[in-house]
């Protein structure tokens, strides 16, 4: 998949327009992940997500190393996503019951008791985010939507692997001591170590 | 990378977030954007509130006329304002007209696009804030003949009350906005023979209601879940909602 969204990249530099729908698709896609573990509602994720992937394709130029577009990505998206955390906090805006935003937004898996359980996840882990300083909040988002190691966490965040693995370990930690997260904490969490 | 028992239950958390795709309208924003450089999403001017279809919000200027044109009037499409990454490709068409007691008259009215299907609402009494222009909302991305809620309130113009209105399918008769000690039902506007769905618009106190559900009825008075929860504009700090009476 790397290497045909490089090649889809050289196309774009190389005034293919036609790659732009599969750049812009893949960048607003990532960034939504981001953005959605992470702020209160969908709508938000999706401010953040199109601003990321507008940013994307115009600095694409910039972009040295065609096979570094999802890292590339991922540094946009840290930088909208913490100015938007800083700023939804700096107004303080008002609380709005993550519930309601998630039930109108677009479902997030089809209608029965899986999707309850899903929407109550969400809600859970976004309201024990939104009290994490936001830098550990994306940390975590990195590792446990994107899967990205701690080397790759520190280059998006631009910090060094020790220090991303400090954020991380603060972030595990402040989740597991919001009670509303005790349904995620690892005494009860399905197998062992692996 | 090691997996730890830490790990899993945190993956688990973070599930729901896997499984999230942008929409083709989203991806078709952010391409009409990256080609015109601009950075603001939409048109920002006149808009007071916002209508939430599909996840997009569309500030539109002043459409074409005010006043009550008739259920069924259309609005060529040379009078619709274009916003940004929005292009209307047919005319605008009038599917429901009514009164409510704070917000007045209201004119909904649909318009295809590049988008999806546009739906629109003018407070034709409410100048907005700026403009020589009525109060206007529109969302873009739904599907005609569905059943859906935006909300429109607040600010200077209607501090006191929230306007709930939206689509409903074309089984609908009525919609009902409940809450905690309050319930408000009003009956569902049919549009023109060639445009799928009925309409509603149904004022509600802007303070007080937590976890206002709106659900329509069909003709035998039963109730359709799971209902969509009124977004938004309400504002939910203080006093307690007022007795029920149905307008």
């Amino acid at each position: 998949l790397s290497e045909a969204i490089a090649n889809e990249v050289r196309r774009f530099l190389s005034g293919d327009q036609a790659a732009a729908e599969l750049l812009a698709r893949r960048a607003c896609g990532l960034a939504l992940r981001t953005a959605g573990a992470i702020m209160r509602s969908r709508a938000d994720a999706s401010d953040v997500a199109q601003d990321v992937a507008v940013d994307v394709l115009s600095s694409l130029h910039k972009l040295r190393d065609a096979d570094a577009f999802d890292a590339w990505v991922h540094r946009i998206t840290v930088r909208h996503a913490l100015r938007t955390l800083r700023r939804h906090r700096a107004i303080q805006l008002a609380e709005t019951p993550l519930a309601l935003l998630t039930e109108r937004d677009e479902p997030i898996a089809p209608e029965g008791p899986d999707r309850a359980a899903l929407v109550a996840t969400r809600s859970a882990l976004a309201s024990a985010l939104a009290e994490l300083p936001p830098k550990q909040g994306i940390a975590l988002a990195l590792r446990y939507v994107h899967d990205l190691s701690d080397a790759e966490i520190a280059s998006v965040l631009g910090c060094r692997p020790g220090t991303a693995h400090s954020i991380l370990s603060r972030g595990r930690a402040g989740l597991r001591r919001d009670a509303r997260m005790a349904e995620f904490a690892p005494t009860t969490a399905a197998g062992g170590p692996q | 990378m090691s997996t730890t028992r830490d790990d899993v239950a945190m993956r688990a958390a973070f599930a729901p977030a896997r499984g999230l795709e942008p929409t083709d309208a989203e991806v078709a924003r952010v391409l009409a954007r990256a080609r015109g450089g601009r950075r603001r999403r939409f048109r920002e001017h006149r808009l007071v509130a916002a209508a939430l279809f599909a996840g997009l919000i569309v500030a539109a200027g002043t459409a074409a006329a005010t006043g009550l044109l008739p259920v069924g009037s259309v609005i060529p499409l040379s009078k619709n304002p274009q916003g940004d990454g929005l292009t209307y490709v047919s005319d605008r068409t009038v599917v429901a007209t009514g009164r409510t007691e704070t917000a007045g008259r209201w004119r909904m009215s649909v318009a295809n696009s590049n988008l999806g299907s546009c739906f629109a609402i003018e407070l034709v009494d409410q100048v907005a804030p700026g403009s020589r222009g009525p109060m206007l909302a529109e969302g873009c991305g739904g599907a005609g003949g569905t059943f859906d809620a935006a909300s429109l309130g607040g600010g200077t113009l209607l501090p006191d009350a929230t306007l709930v209105y939206g689509p409903a399918p074309e089984g609908a008769t009525a919609v009902r906005v409940t809450a905690e000690g309050f319930s408000r039902t009003t009956r569902t506007h049919e549009g023109p023979a060639d445009i799928p769905g009925d309409f509603y618009a149904v004022e509600i106190p802007r303070k007080g209601l937590r976890n206002a559900l709106v659900k329509w009825l069909d003709t035998e008075g039963h109730t359709h879940e799971p209902g969509i929860y009124v977004p938004s504009t309400i504002d939910y700090s203080s006093e307690p909602a007022t007795p029920d009476r149905p307008q």
